[in-house]
């Protein structure tokens, strides 16, 4: 009876099983940007000396082919504090050339983590491609348990039918916004602003954590880092919440003043950093990307050994 | 009385109350084996037959038949 | 872990492998493995109020046997007190206390009264008011001989932890659940095949109607002030429809799992939206909480009322609907649903309708029974309103707004409704009560759909229905009765 029940049991859901793993080959057969950062790092880890980590403010605002060192633009879309810092661990043996790291210090910085906010389902991209963060629930673990149905359905059409690739990341990592226009950036900013205007203190301590972690790790391996606050227009950044922002650069001074390897510029607001430089309110396109990789080159070789 | 008469008689009231000429209770019937019998009825029967036989029974006594023979035990016990 | 989540798949396939294969049908190590089990499942889910549930477990375990040895009538008295009001008073004061504080504090603050206390932080154990329930039952029944003392603790413990039932019920009797854990569970390739069609449905019906009424009722209810009142009705209609799928969806899975452990649970719905009066509807919806309190809390006040005739009748049902209606929430929205459920019953008593036997419909209502059938489900899509209300203001705007909310509105401009969802979504729910109407004379449609057909057709059938809930699933909805 048991025998029977399990025999017929397992011929019913051999098809489905079947269909779920062909799927999930499928879809991590798919190339994306998260697998080419991670097997960029596992291929150039050793020879990179400036290294670019955070979230969108500085995957679309730094650009590494103005700088004149190897530099790998390794940040993504709502990379938190806490996967940055496993990037980093992952590739602890290999840093052998590493001297500088730039992080963000953006408005939302300290008050997001990638599990606590509405992009949550990337967190299976990083258990899968770069294999480092922690799992929420047993379906992070698989690209078919991480999306609905009909969003995966979408994307394996998109790449074995229409032969489109979903990588957007140039070889450096970096990924361009081109240059375009935007009318909306008044309106947008007000919008953005109250979206990324978050009260989770537990948060801001853990990231406060992981960031103290990060500087002193590399502190002892002799790399500065230097914390950024990517230009934004007008119509953000005047409808800050003011103790969120004053926290979050009380923060960023801390940590200059206790470390010395810690360097902060805040180019919320920098002026010359126009309209014509920003994509929307609070990302830089190729011309801003351009404008502020060439600064931040040039600064970090005025600064002391 | 004789056991049987209240057996009657008490078939006789539940086909008056739930509108049924085809019930026949033996000792052994419960509220599964008669349809119309339930909760909102039940009430109404046991009122039904403490009118008819000049009764009152104890609340603990009603809950405590399990079939409608127990029911006959306490009426008899009663008319004594 | 819900039952719908892939981590309690994990766990229980890993359970039905250890139960049937690890445990050589011995009764002692399949009942350890399920108070194993359990206390696991529950641990995971809320660790810190697993002594409570311990403790509520062998409170009652001890009570029980005392009562059974008890011959003293005023000592049984005070012990069968005891443990009803513990189970009471602790569900209470979980439940209710921060609702009667604020209670407390409007009633007074609407004599412009301002009282200077707070609301405690508690916080509600998982599937306390279930269990609870358990427990009080087996005490009232030990005290009137209809259950012996269970001297067994792992079997005693296990009836009132049972995994599958734990979070949302159907609630047993441990007369009729503790018997099966004293016999050996014997594998039984019928009652399993059959556990899982009633998980497979259930799934359906939770993955893919409950859920996705949700995604437009969350909606429809939070932006009521501003929509049409046809768009109002519609709220009404697909929360009632919600409210039925993702509770009988549910209760079908908790049940087709227990079918897979060789034990059979008490059934809970029983297609109640195919009824001709409130009455009937109630004996077919959440039926193991209705006849609990129709067994423990109906029957002994209609008894205590019975010299006033139809009213008390009247005043009893009244009482056991506002007790439904508040054991589901701290809220006076349950109570008013309650309430009203109550005043629903008084035409009925009135007229003496409710022992008037209702004939079976063959094949399909004629237009008397259809009338009937619509004309009771409209009457609970109203009190679905209330039960579905953040406050009674807001429920009484809600109707309000069907009866006087009639501006036009471009339904394309509504971000939230699609229209093309929404049609699909109709077209489903029609389907899915067709399939319910087709198997109705069974506890499960798919016991009935396509049996006396080829496996093939069968197994198709099948397919399409996991193929929809794995489109479905994923942005999970929160289960309506998991804080309760």
């Amino acid at each position: 009876m048991k025998k029977k029940f399990i025999k017929y049991l397992f011929i019913f859901l051999l098809p489905i099983m079947i269909l779920v793993v062909g799927m999930e080959v499928a879809l991590r057969s798919i190339p994306n940007d998260y697998k080419d950062k991670s097997e960029y790092l596992d291929r150039h880890a050793q020879n990179i000396e400036v290294l670019l980590l955070g979230a969108s403010h500085i995957m679309y605002g730094i650009n590494p082919e103005f700088f004149s060192d190897n530099c790998y633009n390794a940040a993504y879309v709502s990379q938190s504090l806490d996967f940055d810092y496993d990037i980093l661990m992952k590739y602890d043996e290999q840093w052998n050339n590493l001297k500088y790291i730039i992080l963000p210090m953006s408005y939302c910085t300290m008050t997001e983590r990638l599990e606590t906010i509405d992009e949550w389902w990337r967190i299976k991209n990083y258990l899968i491609y770069y294999r480092v963060g922690k799992a929420k629930s047993i379906s992070d673990y698989t690209e078919v348990s991480g999306n609905k149905l009909d969003v995966n359905l979408k994307r394996l059409y998109k790449y074995f039918f229409n032969n489109e690739s979903p990588v957007t990341c140039e070889e450096n990592g970096w990924i361009k916004k081109p240059f375009k226009l935007n009318n909306n950036l008044e309106k947008d900013g007000k919008r953005i602003a109250k979206k990324h205007t978050i009260d989770d203190p537990e948060c801001v301590r853990e990231n406060t954590e992981i960031l103290r972690n990060i500087i002193q790790y590399a502190k002892r391996k002799d790399i500065k880092v230097i914390l950024v606050t990517t230009p934004t227009h007008k119509g953000y950044y005047e409808n800050l919440n003011k103790s969120q922002w004053e926290m979050t650069k009380n923060i960023a001074n801390l940590m200059v003043k206790d470390y010395d390897n810690t360097y902060f510029y805040d180019y919320l607001s920098d002026t010359s950093f126009t309209e014509y430089d920003l994509a929307d309110c609070n990302h830089l396109n190729e011309y801003g990307a351009k404008k502020l990789s060439l600064r931040l080159d040039s600064i970090i070789h005025t600064l002391p050994d | 009385m004789e056991r049987s008469q209240v057996l009657e008689e008490v078939n006789e009231i539940f086909k008056d109350i739930l509108d049924n000429d085809e019930i026949n209770l033996t000792d052994t019937s419960t509220a599964d084996d008669v349809e119309e019998w339930d909760s909102l009825t039940h009430i109404q029967l046991v009122v039904a037959v403490e009118k008819h036989f000049d009764i009152r029974f104890k609340s603990k006594e009603i809950q405590s038949w399990n079939n409608v023979g127990e029911m006959i035990n306490s009426i008899t016990e009663k008319i004594q | 872990m819900e039952l719908n989540s892939l981590g309690f798949l994990f766990f229980f396939v890993a359970f039905f492998i250890l139960y049937w294969f690890g445990t050589g049908g011995r009764i002692k190590l399949q009942n350890i493995l399920l108070l194993a089990g359990s206390y696991l499942f529950y641990a995971v889910w809320d660790w810190k109020c697993l002594f409570l549930l311990i403790a509520s477990s062998a409170i009652n375990y001890f009570l029980g046997i005392e009562i059974g040895k008890t011959e003293n009538e005023k000592k049984r008295q005070v012990l069968v007190w005891f443990g009803v009001l513990y189970g009471i008073l602790s569900l209470v004061y979980f439940k209710y206390t921060n609702f009667f504080i604020t209670s407390f504090i409007d009633a007074f603050a609407f004599f412009e009264i301002s009282l200077n206390i707070h609301t405690l932080k508690i916080i509600l154990p998982l599937g306390i008011s279930f269990y609870t329930f358990r427990t009080i039952s087996y005490i009232l029944d030990v005290d009137k001989g209809k259950i012996e003392p269970v001297t067994n603790w792992i079997n005693f413990f296990a009836y009132v932890a049972f995994f599958p039932c734990i979070i949302a019920g159907p609630i047993d009797k441990a007369r009729t659940f503790v018997p099966q854990l004293e016999k050996k569970r014997e594998f039984d390739y019928s009652m399993s095949v059959n556990g899982l069609k009633q998980i497979l449905w259930g799934l359906f019906k939770k993955v893919v109607v409950a859920d996705n009424c949700a995604e437009i009722t969350n909606h429809l209810f939070a932006d009521y002030a501003n929509l049409p009142s046809y768009l109002l009705l519609l709220g009404a209609f697909l929360y009632t429809v919600q409210l039925y799928t993702d509770f009988s969806g549910y209760s079908d899975m908790a049940i087709g799992i227990a079918k897979l452990l060789g034990i059979n649970v008490t059934i809970n719905f029983n297609y109640p939206f195919f009824v001709q009066n409130v009455a009937h509807y109630w004996r077919n919806w959440h039926m193991s909480l209705t006849s609990w309190l129709t067994e423990y809390v109906f029957t002994p006040l209609s008894i205590k009322f019975r010299d006033y005739d139809k009213w008390g009748i009247i005043l009893a049902s009244i009482i056991n609907f506002v007790i439904v209606g508040a054991w589901h929430g701290a809220n006076w929205t349950f109570v008013l649903f309650g309430f009203l459920h109550g005043c629903y019953f008084i035409p009925l008593i009135l007229r003496g309708r409710m022992n008037k036997k209702i004939p079976k419909i063959e094949k399909l209502p004629n237009g008397k029974e259809l009338r009937n059938m619509v004309a009771t489900f409209l009457l609970i899509m109203f009190t679905n309103v209330v039960f579905r209300a953040d406050s009674v203001s807001h429920a009484f705007s809600y109707l309000a707004g069907i009866l006087t909310q009639h501006f036009v509105v471009n339904v394309a401009d509504i971000e939230y409704l699609s229209l093309i969802k929404l049609s699909i979504l109709l077209v489903i729910i029609l389907v899915f009560f067709m399939l319910e109407w087709k198997g109705r004379a069974k506890e499960c449609p798919l016991y009935v759909i396509l049996q006396n057909r080829s496996r093939y057709l069968r197994w198709a059938f099948y397919y399409v229905l996991i193929v929809m809930i794995f489109l479905y699933v994923g942005e999970e909805q929160e289960f309506i009765y998991a804080q309760f």
